[in-house]
């Protein structure tokens, strides 16, 4: 009885899933989609639940050193083909480019900091960037709760605008449902909860976010609409030279 | 005929992708010029057609204003209109199409293509007058080379000597005078790129061969354009949280009995720091710009005849966005004339968003010129302006 115990109690213990392990089952689920088409709906409530929108064409390629995304704004009507050009880079500062229509102008943007809003949303530049594993470290200790594995993990970059993250990654899937966020005074600041997932060529994608301030009560909620995969981007789709043509 | 035209134009319209926007302006204007109107009114629109094909692309930008107080300020232009084709490495653009160089915030001394519109406003270089030129660009991974053949212009405009947009109390002539035939050709190759080592530099330089767009204005009413032969550099360099910018172009005015031009170095240096999400979502911007318009060898090219605005200047800024829901954003800035301490140019400015689709946009500034030294700013004389712009986006 008592080596049946020692037997199952290894088990158990063999079995337990460390953070790692677990950010390494999320990126695996999410990865391999090589670039996407979309358009996205941004919808902005303030604290009284006054609403505003913007609409943007993103598209985005995968690469191993780091994502490429390019943002192309529709509305609000003034800011209409504005685009916003990104080059990730997990072991150094990510390069950023903006194209102003109204001035002919691709300007450089000092990305180091990715805390600032992005388009007055409760998204930050860095919620939007790629959230794979690499750029974090995550607690080893994995906890449960009810259908969701729940770890934390804190941002490797030190100019992130969070001290730490709560992950919600459910059982069956391994795909991210709820992030909790934490400020830099360690006090819980937002939360996102990713919803609508589905699968297009065999990857799962969400189909929004809902991003909810809970220190200001504003809430932004991005809907994610005709999404395509594997659509042949290549590197060259993503420079300054498409940047001007959208 | 007609009818098929008429029948198929509608369709063939709303295939374009368009854009723009209608909007009324308001200045108000303070000095001690009795010549000069102490207001302004006009109305004011932009309309943007655009149609991009793999192989193809079509761009229209046609601009219109109405000043209630002052006809010779108001206009209606096509103020771009080109074709670009699209090769695999490669695009080839022909038409009139305002092109932008240039990496500093206040003042661009390397942006010699495309003119200012100086009837909109001369302290305002947002408005850009299109260039007909013929633009080749080539694209290599993380470099380009640009050849452009661009043509001469006509002369600068302004509005009228009661109009607080003229600095100028006596009339100029509409014509322009050249070195040589106006006719000719002017030339541009420039080599830009990025290089991404341990920090990210965008860089851009060139030649210019022809006129650019400095001129000289003398007493006798006129313009002159000078043929020069000009190198420029701009580069941005990025470093933590700042931008570090470098402007410069050197001109080699050719002589003749007839150059009053002198050769000339104008130089830009300025550094752009971001504090981001300093207070909730606010960022910061601080900007420090500085410009040197320095004259070789003769000093037929004083700076009031240049229209240079900043000769040996100092320009300190802020930047606060808010990033509201209506991307509210406020600029302050100062002037400081390095050679005059009496010169000083003050300015502020707030733009919001009104219901998604209004942008309202205040501006405020006051000039307080050199009272010793023959400056545009002497030139314009002290005075205070307010303007409102109102502008509904489609």
């Amino acid at each position: 009885m008592k080596s049946l115990f020692v037997l199952l109690l290894s088990f158990v213990t063999l079995m337990a899933m460390s953070g790692d392990e677990l950010a390494l089952k999320v990126d695996t689920v999410t990865e391999g989609y090589v670039d996407s088409k979309s358009i996205s709906t941004m919808e902005l409530f303030n604290a009284n639940n006054v609403r505003s929108e913007r609409k943007m064409k993103m598209q985005r390629l995968e690469g191993k050193e780091g994502d490429r995304s390019m943002i192309v704004f529709e509305t609000p009507s003034d800011i209409k083909s504005t685009a916003l050009l990104t080059y990730e880079h997990f072991d150094k500062d990510d390069d950023q480019w903006i194209y102003l229509p109204a001035l002919k102008r691709v300007k450089r943007i000092a990305s180091k900091n990715k805390s600032g809003s992005f388009m007055g949303s409760e998204f930050s530049y860095e919620d939007l960037s790629s959230q794979k594993r690499f750029k974090y470290e995550y607690d080893q200790k994995v906890t449960e709760e009810g259908d969701y594995y729940v770890v934390g993990r804190v941002p490797k970059d030190k100019y992130s605008g969070y001290s730490k993250q709560i992950v919600f990654v459910d059982k069956k899937e391994f795909l991210v449902h709820v992030i909790e966020f934490y400020d830099r005074k360690k006090e819980l600041l937002k939360r996102a909860d990713f919803k609508n997932y589905k699968k297009i060529k065999g990857i799962w994608r969400f189909g929004s976010i809902e991003m909810q301030n809970l220190q200001t009560s504003k809430k932004t909620i991005i809907v994610v609409s005709n999404e395509t995969l594997k659509n042949g981007l290549k590197q060259k789709d993503f420079t300054k030279r498409y940047l001007k043509q959208q | 005929m007609i009818r098929q035209i008429l029948y198929f134009l509608p369709s063939l319209l709303f295939s374009f992708d368009f854009q723009g926007y209608v909007g009324v302006e308001y200045r108000a204007f303070e000095n001690d010029n009795t010549l000069k109107r102490e207001s302004s009114r006009a109305l004011e629109a932009k309309l943007e057609l655009k149609k991009s094909e793999s192989e193809y692309s079509f761009y229209m930008n046609s601009e219109f204003l109405k000043d209630k107080d002052e006809n010779s300020r108001s206009y209606a232009r096509v103020n771009e209109l080109y074709l670009t084709k699209h090769f695999e490495n490669s695009d080839f653009s022909l038409g009139r199409r305002i092109y932008f160089m240039g990496a500093l915030e206040v003042l661009n001394p390397v942006d010699v293509i495309s003119r200012q519109n100086f009837e909109r406003d001369l302290l305002d270089d947002r408005y850009r007058i299109g260039t007909y030129m013929a633009l080749y660009e080539h694209y290599l991974d993380s470099m380009q080379v640009s050849f452009m053949s661009y043509g001469s212009e006509r002369a600068d405009e302004f509005g009228d000597i009661y109009s607080p947009y003229n600095v100028f109390s006596f009339p100029l002539s509409n014509d322009i005078e050249s070195q040589k035939n106006d006719k000719r050709a002017s030339f541009m190759l420039k080599v830009q790129g990025t290089l991404d080592e341990e920090y990210a530099l965008d860089y851009a330089f060139g030649l210019i061969r022809g006129y650019d767009t400095q001129r000289t204005f003398t007493q006798e009413l006129k313009q002159k354009q000078w043929l020069a032969t000009t190198a420029f550099i701009y580069n941005t360099l990025a470093y933590e949280n700042s931008l570090l910018k470098l402007e410069a172009k050197l001109s080699d005015i050719d002589k003749n009995s007839e150059a009053q031009m002198d050769d000339h170095l104008y130089v830009g240096v300025g550094v752009e720091h971001t504090l981001a999400a300093i207070y909730k979502s606010m960022d910061v911007g601080l900007l420090l710009e500085y410009y040197n318009w320095i004259t070789l060898k003769e000093k037929y090219s004083t700076p009031d005849k240049l229209m240079v605005l900043m000769q040996n200047d100092l320009f300190v800024g802020l930047r606060i966005a808010l990033n509201n829901a209506s991307s509210t954003e406020i600029v302050g800035g100062a002037i400081f004339d390095i050679d005059d301490s009496s010169e000083q140019s003050y300015y502020a400015q707030i733009k919001s968003r009104i219901f998604d689709t209004f942008m309202v946009d205040l501006d405020v500034r006051h000039l307080n010129p050199s009272d010793s030294r023959q400056t545009l700013m002497a030139l314009m004389g002290e005075h205070s302006r307010f303007t409102l712009n109102l502008r509904y986006y489609f």
